[in-house]
């Protein structure tokens, strides 16, 4: 009986004394991150059965384990996944907006309004050198800063990624620690024992690899984990399959665990905000700085590569842009132009190219239609070849190359041909008669206009040789095969064509000048009268276009007299003006009220003078003033990169043309090609506050807007960090409340234990001291 | 009082006060060695103070009880230490035998009271040491001093 008491005291106090163990152990952990406060389990220990009674056989500890909530330590690791990502691209997202330099005049913003003041200055003076030259610094500091935040943007995004990479060690190393945990504890906890302090520190380590990865955990019976990323094993209780990152053939980066074929999804942590910001966030502003770039090439170079430089036109021009043979079949002249491999969108419309002799000023027009989905390569360089003094090839490289005969310029301008009958088809003097009927003329192999002019009588034969297609032939075409007949040259005649017809003249002038139209099988296919004299003037026309067209739409004026007679002199003479297409624009009297060589308005901004003369009705006088609002509806010069003012397709490669940074008098101001007009640089500054096509509002709009976004997508950002960040806390206070070591609460509990061990024992004292006396008494 | 048979029996009351006294004693050690084994701070401080009060009480039975002892002293010319409960009932011859019987309960309650009294004080004594050594962790320093051993009052005015 007397060994089971002081068993029972045994227990008791070694119980008691774990107890106090434990506190001690909590105490000194106090401070150690993800520490769990423990407690010692005590229960009643079995009872013994002695004599026939059932005794009780005192207290047992039975296992000291962690304080700890798992479904909030759950919570707080899934949450700090949220924190991680947000913390990553918050701080990743601050480099950026320092990048922009906006607010504080520093960006793209300042650089855009400089360089719209500085066409600005150049449009008081066109001609003025040192604002040429201030115009291109703008230029070139603008497209500077493009190409330095297209860099600094991919090198952030470089270094995002080297991180991300750099985090794929982190996991890995945290990774086998867990393992290494989970094999500790399994073999702990096999003997009975649960590893708190074990268990702490995989909590921790959970923790720390959810601050870099969005993990999913579960615990199996032995007491080791399972991790999974994005549903793939990344820690299995014995083993680590190792993440990596790999990039796919379109450069993008992808992560796999060891053994796993699917690339892993990662939305969360350190790595999932690094992944959101090289991936989604750097590439969707480049993209939207590229397209401000972009907006700004196509924009200014839709004004620049119609305007003409300082020297009145050009001799020859390359265009920046090779186009290209998609097909693989050898040849690029086949290719169509929208898929010629040019990175600018070409649309439906129309080029005018305008080729000037330098010795006397003669300027001729040219129209050519652009079909991007039905004209080829081969088709334009044809056309352009086509016309009189210019000649098109592609170089080397398949860029397209532009080359006017000598005495000649050409431009792409929407100049006002101030002297537009230089072909001498209205009054202008000759024995002169055009086609009552228009192209496309019908014509069949062998048919015959027969002539007799001032030396001899001549048939000219039309064969299918001679055209393209000679049921449709063109006013051109029949020009053409005319002047090559050699009867043409002995009678001193020549055929022009002019708009839609076709006119026979005589090269000199006067009254004594004529010919005959004596008739011929083509002779009305082609809207000629058999047996028509046709007789020249002693005074001639002289018709001079004025003004500045200010339609919106670009128009073909032309001009017939209403009857025969003289010019201001023979009464109700009047000049019908109309469309192309035979609309009515205006009916100018020019009878014996008419003061030559006054203007007379007949179109949006432009007037028409004429000089006495006579005109002829009945021989089809007429002639055509091309009114230009834009000379390329087609963009066709943009996408080619023809008479560029910058060259590049988007922010990395946006400069200022190479020739034109060297030598400013190339900057194409004008548009007329007049002495100080400044009508390409006025095109270029309304850009600087009108909605441009390519972005749906004004540059500095958009440019705000991107910025704004940015701004708007950092504060969000910050602002999530913030409220994720006080949740995380706020878990883990309550984590503490829960697990955490109170060291105030125990240092009290302690002393006043202390002092109450320390009473009872000197009162334990006195009474030991009391009953030994009684003892030595009895 | 000069009767040894009469100072007898008021060593008899003496006695059974001191035997009630024993299992009033035995009955507060074995509270306060529950009061420690729960952890029970109120509990300890509530059987400490009436230990406190059964300690006083027991002092004042052994000054009466060494009062009856000394006037046999005188009676029977004998040092007052030489005298034990045996050695009176010895004298007392049959006139002792009630108190002889009441000297062996006093004396195997004793023994009980000895025993328990060891337990508890063990007990008490372990856990005082354990908690000691706590409050010493709480009260030191990172740099290693203690605030219980730092230091030492000085008087300002020597």
């Amino acid at each position: 009986m007397g060994s089971f008491g002081l068993d029972i005291g045994l227990r008791a106090l070694l119980t008691a004394k774990s107890s106090l163990e434990t506190v001690g152990h909590n105490i000194s952990n106090a401070n150690t991150e993800g520490y769990s406060r423990q407690d010692l389990h005590v229960s009643a220990a079995r009872s013994l059965k002695i004599r026939g009674l059932q005794m009780g056989s005192g207290v047992n500890g039975d296992m000291v384990l962690r304080t700890e909530d798992t479904l909030l330590q759950r919570r707080i690791i899934s949450q700090t996944s949220l924190v991680g990502r947000l913390d990553s691209m918050v701080v990743n997202m601050g480099g950026v907006e320092a990048l922009l330099g906006e607010p504080g005049g520093f960006g793209l913003g300042g650089l855009m309004n400089d360089f719209f003041a500085s066409v600005s200055d150049l449009s008081t003076n066109p001609e003025d050198a040192v604002y040429r030259t201030g115009m291109t610094q703008a230029a070139t500091g603008l497209t500077s800063q493009f190409r330095q935040l297209a860099d600094e943007l991919s090198q952030l995004q470089t270094e995002a990624v080297d991180r991300v990479d750099f985090f794929t060690k982190e996991v890995n190393i945290r990774a086998a620690q867990i393992v290494e945990f989970n094999q500790e504890i399994t073999k702990v906890e096999a003997t009975g024992v649960t590893a708190n302090d074990l268990r702490d520190q995989r909590d921790l380590a959970l923790r720390r690899l959810a601050e870099q990865v969005d993990i999913t955990f579960h615990e199996n019976e032995q007491g080791a984990v399972r991790v999974l990323v994005s549903g793939q094993l990344l820690v299995g209780p014995t083993t680590v399959n190792e993440l990596r990152a790999e990039r796919d053939d379109d450069g993008n980066l992808e992560l796999f665990l060891q053994g796993g074929t699917k690339p892993v999804t990662v939305g969360s942590g350190e790595i999932g905000g690094l992944l959101e910001f090289a991936e989604s966030f750097v590439p969707g502003l480049a993209s939207e700085i590229d397209r401000l770039a972009r907006a700004m090439i196509v924009e200014a170079n839709r004004a620049h590569s119609t305007g003409i430089p300082q020297s009145g036109g050009f001799q020859n021009l390359t265009g920046e842009f090779a186009l290209m043979d998609q097909d693989n079949d050898g040849a690029v002249t086949d290719e169509l132009l929208s898929a010629a491999g040019l990175p600018f969108e070409l649309r439906g419309g129309v080029l005018h190219v305008n080729v000037r002799a330098t010795a006397n000023g003669d300027l001729v027009t040219h129209k050519i239609e652009i079909d991007p989905a039905r004209t080829t390569v081969g088709d334009l360089i044809d056309e352009l070849n086509d016309l009189p003094d210019l000649a098109a090839s592609l170089d080397s490289t398949g860029r397209l190359k532009l080359n006017a005969s000598s005495g000649h310029r050409f431009d792409f301008s929407r100049r006002l041909n101030a002297a537009p009958d230089s072909a001498g088809t209205f009054g202008s003097g000759r024995a002169s008669t055009g086609s009552a009927l228009q192209e496309p003329f019908n014509l069949i192999t062998g048919s015959t206009l027969d002539l007799t002019g001032p030396a001899s009588s001549f048939s000219i034969t039309f064969n299918s040789a001679d055209f393209d297609d000679m049921s449709e032939a063109s006013a051109s075409e029949v020009a053409a095969v005319i002047n090559a007949s050699p009867g043409m040259n002995t009678n001193l005649l020549r055929a022009v064509a002019q708009g839609d017809k076709v006119y026979l003249q005589t090269i000199g002038s006067g009254s004594t000048e004529g010919f005959t139209i004596d008739g011929g099988t083509a002779a009305p296919v082609l809207g000629f009268a058999a047996a028509t004299a046709v007789s020249g003037h002693d005074t001639s026309v002289g018709v001079t276009i004025s003004g500045s067209y200010t339609g919106e739409q670009n128009e073909l004026y032309v001009f017939r007299p209403s009857g025969d007679g003289e010019i201001g002199t023979t009464p109700g003479l009047q000049l019908i003006v109309e469309t192309q297409d035979g609309q009515p624009v205006a009916t100018l009297d020019v009878g014996p009220d008419y003061l030559p060589g006054t203007p007379l308005a007949f179109a949006d901004g432009i007037s028409a003078s004429f000089t006495f003369g006579s005109l002829s009705a009945a021989d089809n006088d007429s002639f055509q003033v091309h009114a230009i609002a834009d000379s390329d509806t087609s963009d066709v010069l943009v996408a080619l990169g023809v008479n560029s003012l910058f060259s590049g397709t988007d922010a990395g490669t946006f400069q200022l043309r190479e020739d034109i940074g060297a030598d400013a008098s190339l900057l194409s101001a004008s548009s007329t090609g007049a002495s100080g007009d400044n009508g390409a640089l006025l095109e270029m500054m309304a850009l600087a506050s009108e909605d441009v096509q390519e972005l749906g509002q004004s540059f500095s709009e958009f440019y705000g807007a991107v910025v704004g976004g940015v701004g708007f997508d950092i504060s969000s950002t910050q602002n999530s960090f913030e409220v994720e960040q006080f949740l995380v806390d706020a878990l883990d206070q309550r984590r503490a409340q829960v697990s955490g070591v109170n060291v105030d609460e125990e240092l009290v509990d302690m002393i006043q234990f202390e002092q109450a061990f320390g009473a009872a024992s000197q009162f334990i004292q006195i009474i030991n001291q009391l009953y030994d006396e009684v003892l030595n008494l009895v | 009082m000069r009767d040894p048979r009469a100072i007898a029996l008021h060593l008899c009351a003496w006695a059974r006060e001191e035997l009630e006294g024993q299992q009033a004693a035995l009955a507060l050690l074995e509270r306060q060695e529950r009061a420690v084994r729960d952890r029970d701070l109120a509990g300890m401080e509530t059987v400490s103070a009436e230990l406190g009060k059964f300690a006083a009480k027991g002092q004042s039975r052994a000054k009466r009880r060494n009062h009856l002892l000394g006037m046999l002293a005188g009676i029977w010319q004998v040092p007052q230490r030489a005298l034990t409960l045996g050695s009176v009932v010895e004298r007392l011859g049959t006139d002792g035998k009630q108190l002889a019987q009441l000297r062996q309960e006093l004396r195997d309650g004793a023994a009980q009271v000895m025993r328990t009294m060891r337990k508890v004080g063990a007990l008490v004594a372990a856990f005082r040491r354990v908690t000691g050594d706590v409050v010493e962790l709480l009260l030191t320093d990172e740099d290693g001093t203690s605030l219980t051993t730092g230091g030492a009052l000085v008087d300002a005015e020597a």
